[in-house]
């Protein structure tokens, strides 16, 4: 994903590369430095951060702060930690920026369409339309008096998932940056990645953005410096029906998969917001997304359409 | 009085109490007692020591209803406002003493440095507060006896941190051991924490290090028995109903030549009443074998930790009438049974009748309840201060026979609060 090479004049300085398996993927911290031991004691702690993370948003954990949420918030409020409540206020926040096209509560139009099974089916409009009334930010009531969360009708449930894993890369270069490490790269799978610093040699660290349609190659790159990078792409999961694809990105407003891009990539200060951001990206498509008003936010984004790729050159998976 | 009969009264005592208090404190969580246990009265409390150990405390903490954090205490500046993120609007202290004059702070959590818990317990117990302190107890085995005593004469609230008494599958095992004697006569217990890394922390600034960096320093700690060691001696004395008689021990720094003064390995046997030993290990440089208790019967074994429970029966041992119904999970190249399927049928249906707020709780999460359900009831935590104790003076005594190459005997006496 970057270049990992220690620049010349930086003698004593080594480069540490470190993985850890957390949140369904492999979450991977590149640091530059001249204690290794010290950079491995940091990145043990950043991973620490990254399984509490883990175990506070995972929808998949029993015992975790979401899974309490979806299990009783129908029936009654549920306090949770103002961290938590916090993410949550975050996340509908940047659904309100993003008109909805970001949204928590989307798992049951996910579940419809056969994602979270891996293997995609078309519901029809009419299961879209029924499953879409448990859909929306309006379904999630906030109390910040109390830190307390609840939901407007039975069936309503939140997934962070990308956001979430967003907010443990964030979790995980604050803990480095707490930890002193000035020049560090932290990714969880290839879908997310935060720079700290400005990268070995100080030109920033060169990201590349994977080749939507060819495995193994990248499409292009770019340049970050104390800042996230987060792609979204429709070759993650997808199913073809009807002479069309259909990727498992879905348009939250309207229930069904967002269609037209390959592939959104948006750069912002937190690995979480790129996160989200790069979801809405892939849903609204460039000219939506570039209309939106993002409250200050910088944000740059980077979108491949089938106009940008040769068709002859595309490399479809079997 | 025998050594026998001390131990096995204060410890049948002790878990008999345990099984019903938790009962009622799971009910007033998950808001399925009566309608004024829904509404519980507020509890304003503080922590004093939120690093990462007591932030975690916190961030549970903060969940339950009825709670709130008014206060938070710490000398390090990170440590505090990382804090406050958690227990927002929370008050910031750096001088611990200050805060306990509040009047209104009704209980206090302490996650500092081994050596400090007894001090600071102590003084929050006197200054009229509850206190909930993480484990190890004390420092010294007169601290933490001092620490039980301040308890009692204050009539306060003193629960410590051995969370596995908030486990259920913990409880279940003791029934299966105890109750259903499904391992027959344990005659032997195999315990470890098996880590791999320096277990220390990454600190810029070096002139924290022993602030932060405490567990590697014998001043303050005694590293590897009593932060991680404490809990699983816990285990074994609670499941026994027994404390070790005697111990003996090795112990190094032998990998981790990073100026540290804990060690970095250590292996000890524990002697138990009737014949029965532990063999206790702790070490940084291997991490296969995980944390681990395992119960050695003439019937079968049985290995606990806090996720997961699996049960081996002996070749020779009559097959369970319930087994058949049992989950099984093929381990060690053994058909085990899985703890969690329960017992009997009955505990079956009683797990599945709770629905989904049973569904797996945190540890910390569900002491915490506790603590502040006795808080409000004025009962008797599952971890008192007399099974902290229990667990405190072995780990003490590795430690010092581990140093001295010696065998020690640990009296009834010591035992005593």
């Amino acid at each position: 994903m970057t270049e990992g090479r220690v620049p010349t004049g930086s003698e004593g300085v080594e480069m540490l590369r470190y993985g850890h398996t957390a949140m369904a993927c492999r979450f991977e911290i590149a640091a530059f430095g001249r204690d290794r031991q010290y950079m491995v004691d940091a990145a043990e702690e950043a991973f620490r951060a990254v399984d509490r993370v883990e175990e506070e948003l995972s929808v998949y954990r029993a015992a975790s702060e979401i899974s309490r949420i979806n299990a009783l918030a129908a029936t009654r409020s549920v306090r949770v930690s103002p961290p938590v409540f916090r993410l949550i206020e975050r996340a509908l926040v940047l659904s309100g920026l993003t008109q909805g096209a970001f949204d928590i509560t989307v798992g049951p139009l996910i579940r419809l369409w056969g994602f979270f099974e891996g293997r995609g089916r078309n519901p029809g409009q009419e299961e879209t339309g029924q499953t879409l009334k448990l859909t929306g930010r309006e379904r999630v009531l906030l109390d910040a008096d109390d830190f307390s969360i609840r939901f407007d009708r039975e069936g309503v449930e939140i997934n962070l998932g990308g956001f979430g894993k967003g907010y443990a890369v964030d979790c995980a270069a604050e803990t480095l940056l707490e930890c002193g490490l000035r020049e560090a790269l932290v990714h969880a799978g290839t879908s997310t990645v935060r720079a700290v610093g400005a990268g070995p040699g100080g030109g920033g660290w060169r990201v590349g953005i994977r080749h939507p349609r060819r495995t193994g190659e990248r499409w292009g790159e770019m340049t970050l410096v104390n800042e996230s990078l987060s792609t979204s792409g429709d070759y993650e999961q997808f199913f073809e029906g009807g002479g069309r694809r259909f990727g498992h990105v879905l348009d939250p407003r309207t229930g069904w998969p967002a269609d037209g891009t390959m592939s959104a990539s948006v750069v912002t200060a937190s690995a979480a917001d790129s996160d989200a951001l790069s979801t809405a990206a892939m849903v609204l498509g460039q000219k939506s997304f570039e209309s939106l008003d993002f409250g200050g936010l910088p944000v740059r984004a980077v979108f491949i359409t089938q106009g940008d790729i040769d068709e002859r050159e595309i490399d479809y998976p079997a | 009085m025998s050594e026998k009969s001390i131990t096995r009264r204060d410890f049948l005592k002790g878990s008999a109490a345990a099984v019903a208090t938790a009962s009622a404190g799971r009910a007033m969580a998950q808001g399925t007692g009566s309608p004024a246990s829904r509404r519980p009265s507020l509890v304003r409390a503080a922590i004093i020591g939120p690093g990462s150990q007591g932030t975690m405390l916190l961030g549970q903490a903060v969940k339950i209803p009825g709670v709130k954090f008014v206060a938070v205490c710490d000398i390090y500046d990170p440590h505090r406002e990382k804090a406050l993120k958690v227990a927002e609007g929370a008050e910031p202290y750096t001088d611990y003493r200050k805060m306990l004059e509040r009047k209104d702070i009704d209980a206090v959590v302490i996650a500092t440095p081994l050596y400090l818990h007894a001090p600071m317990t102590i003084d929050a117990l006197n200054a009229g507060k509850h206190v909930f302190c993480e484990k190890m107890m004390a420092y010294t085995v007169d601290q933490a006896k001092a620490m039980g005593r301040a308890a009692k004469s204050t009539k306060k609230i003193l629960q410590l941190g051995h969370q596995r008494h908030a486990n259920e599958g913990y409880h279940h095992a003791y029934r299966m051991i105890n109750q259903d004697k499904v391992c027959g006569k344990v005659t032997q217990i195999k315990a470890q924490w098996h880590r791999n890394g320096s277990w220390r922390r990454a600190i810029p600034d070096p002139a924290y290090e022993k602030l932060l960096n405490w567990r590697m320093y014998k001043e303050y700690s005694h590293g590897l028995m009593a932060e991680l060691g404490s809990h699983q001696i816990d285990v074994v004395n609670w499941f026994l109903n027994a404390v070790p008689i005697s111990v003996m021990a090795a112990g190094g720094i032998d990998y981790w030549k990073d100026g540290r003064s804990t060690y970095d390995n250590i292996s000890v046997i524990f002697e138990y009443p009737n014949g029965v030993k532990c063999v206790y290990t702790s070490i940084t440089t291997n991490e296969h074998e995980g944390y681990t208790e395992e119960f050695m019967g003439d019937q079968g074994t049985l290995i606990v930790n806090p996720d997961k429970g699996l049960l081996f029966r002996e070749p020779k041992a009559d097959s369970l009438v319930w087994a058949p119904l049992a989950h099984k999970d093929a381990s060690k190249g053994k058909d085990a049974i899985i703890l969690d399927a329960g017992a009997t049928r009955k505990d079956r249906e009683k797990s599945e009748g709770e629905a989904i707020t049973s569904a797996k709780k945190n540890d910390y999460y569900e002491e915490l309840v506790e603590f502040f359900d006795c808080v409000r009831t004025g009962k008797e935590p599952r971890c008192n201060p007399q099974v902290a104790l229990n667990a405190c003076v072995p780990c003490i005594m590795a430690n010092k026979a581990a140093e001295t190459g010696k065998k020690i005997k640990l009296t009834p006496k010591m035992y005593e609060i």
